[in-house]
């Protein structure tokens, strides 16, 4: 047996190996200790593992309560063929009883979650090594919940926090704030767009804010459009259409992170359910680009994509705990066992992430 | 560019000398898998016998195996694959070996099957399983081990493997 190991042999196999394997192997020895909480070495696994399926997991918090207990928070492995399992996990701060009538929000960047508790309670918490940081609301006492969501910026080697929140008691006045956890502080933006209502969903991909609205047009339609800011610049851009004018009374327009690009999902009043996602075609331009169309059976309250899954499939979330695959080749939505979770539990959305070594901490 | 298109046709043969003496005959083609040897093939030192003092006869028999059924001529896909999962079903002690010889002789292929292959049998070990396979001492006094181990304690828990291969 060699007595003495190179060390870049020993971070290759160190690299392949799961978060809590590393935890534990830092109690090997010294060298192993520093080797694994070197900066280098965490960025290295993290690159090495987020584009590894088999690595992905998803996150999820149950927000329905019962008088026993509060919120549920799950962990869950990707089917590897229409079966899974979740796995229940400590949440990063205890729950506040006052929070029962209130939902849990939270967005994944980076192998990081980001949850929204009520009363603008903001955690940045890393579930694989359950460390978390509280930062505090840039608005004191909010009357009215902001919506957040964030994103990891390598140029910082840190995270920035996109804050959209009602001044008053109209729709239309809002404003942003942004939060840099390298300057640790919030900087206000200033208003939102006044020309657009605000319509629901704030999502992140490649550093560009996503923003789901309504803007009426002279002829008495209302168009979904989408708002874009920019986080790095911090500073709006100019809007960008859907693939295809939706008529806001006629559709049930969403936004989604897939793979860290923009997906949109359109359901009309006929139940004719599309998925587009805004790519960049050729490696040129971004464009969207429709992954599939579908009739649905079924009144969707809810169907909303969770990953892309081997040859083109992808999961969904449909209703309540109930998960879908959507099969590609056969075109049609196949029911997804899922072991572990309790009946009478709910889950408005669902995060994917990479576990990761990154403090929020640091 | 006519000298270039000779020395495709023609074989030309390597010699490999283990750290224990023997010697092993390999045709060029494959021997410059590892870029060790192709930079020695390619500075001009490859004439006589090319001493591997890092590499065992043990290991360089596999080493000289896997190259084997890799170089790009011989083998099909499916051939290489079952060679792999066979390969990597040897002793963990004899990966860690083939692992330091990939190292050493720059074969990225193998060191990568090897890597993944110590990662999987090491990945649900106690560390004092990892410890003996890696002949290391902990250099940790057992109240610095503790405050390690009381860190994350749920890294600690579950049912871990204190098998040695």
């Amino acid at each position: 047996m060699p007595n003495y190991f190179p060390h870049d042999v020993i971070i290759d196999i160190l690299t392949r190996l799961s978060v809590k394997s590393l935890l534990r192997f830092k109690s090997v020895c010294k060298l192993w200790h520093s080797l694994i909480e070197d900066g280098q070495f965490i960025k290295q696994h993290y690159e090495t593992r987020k584009s590894d399926k088999n690595c992905e997991k998803y996150f999820m918090v149950s927000t329905r309560i019962t008088l026993a207990k509060g919120f549920y928070y799950y962990t869950m492995d990707p089917p590897l063929q229409h079966d899974s399992s979740v796995s229940l996990v400590d949440p990063p701060i205890a729950t506040n009883h006052e929070w029962r009538s209130c939902g849990i929000t939270y967005h994944s960047s980076n192998g990081m979650l980001l949850l929204i508790y009520p009363n603008d309670t903001i955690i940045l918490w890393n579930p694989a090594i359950r460390e978390s940081r509280k930062i505090r609301c840039p608005v004191l006492r909010p009357q009215f919940p902001g919506i957040y969501n964030f994103c990891y910026f390598p140029s910082i080697d840190g995270y920035k926090i996109f804050r959209l929140g009602r001044k008053s008691d109209s729709d239309y006045d809002k404003e942003v704030h942004v939060f840099s956890t390298k300057d640790n502080s919030w900087k206000s933006i200033g208003r939102f767009p006044p020309n657009y209502l605000f319509a629901g969903d704030v999502v992140i991909s490649h550093g560009i804010v996503y923003i789901l609205a309504r803007k009426d047009l002279i002829n008495g339609r209302s168009d979904i459009i989408i708002v874009r800011f920019c986080l790095e610049k911090e500073q709006f851009q100019e809007e960008l259409l859907c693939p295809y004018p939706f008529d806001w009374t006629d559709s049930t327009t969403h936004l989604f992170a897939l793979e860290e690009n923009l997906s949109l999902t359109d359901c009309d009043r006929m139940q004719n359910y599309e998925v587009w996602h805004y790519m960049k075609t050729n490696g040129l331009s971004y464009s969207w680009s429709k992954i599939f169309a579908i009739k649905l059976t079924w009144v969707p309250s809810l169907l909303i994509p969770v990953s892309f899954m081997k040859d083109g499939d992808m999961l969904f979330l449909r209703k309540d705990s109930e998960f879908v695959v959507y099969n590609s080749r056969i075109h049609k939505f196949e029911e997804v066992n899922v072991a572990g979770i309790e009946k009478r539990l709910y889950f408005r959305r669902v995060v994917t992430y990479v576990e990761t070594l990154f403090s929020p901490n640091s | 560019m006519a000298e270039a298109s000779s020395s495709i046709t023609e074989k030309f043969f390597l010699t490999l000398k283990s750290s224990d003496g023997d010697e092993f005959v390999l045709e060029e083609s494959i021997a410059i898998q590892s870029i060790t040897i192709k930079n020695m093939v390619e500075d001009g030192c490859s004439s006589s016998v090319i001493p591997l003092s890092k590499v065992d006869t043990e290991t360089l028999i596999k080493v000289i195996e896997y190259m084997k059924m890799h170089s790009s001529t011989s083998s099909n896909e499916e051939e290489i694959e079952n060679f792999d999962k066979k390969f990597v079903s040897n002793s963990i002690n004899t990966i860690l070996n083939i692992l330091e010889a990939a190292n050493f002789l720059d074969i990225n292929n193998l060191l990568e099957l090897c890597a993944e292959a110590v990662a999987n049998r090491i990945k649900n070990k106690t560390p004092e399983a990892v410890r003996k396979i890696f002949n290391i001492t902990s250099d940790f006094t057992p109240e610095e081990e503790a405050e390690i181990r009381n860190e994350t304690p749920w890294a600690f828990e579950g049912n871990l493997d204190h098998s040695l291969d």
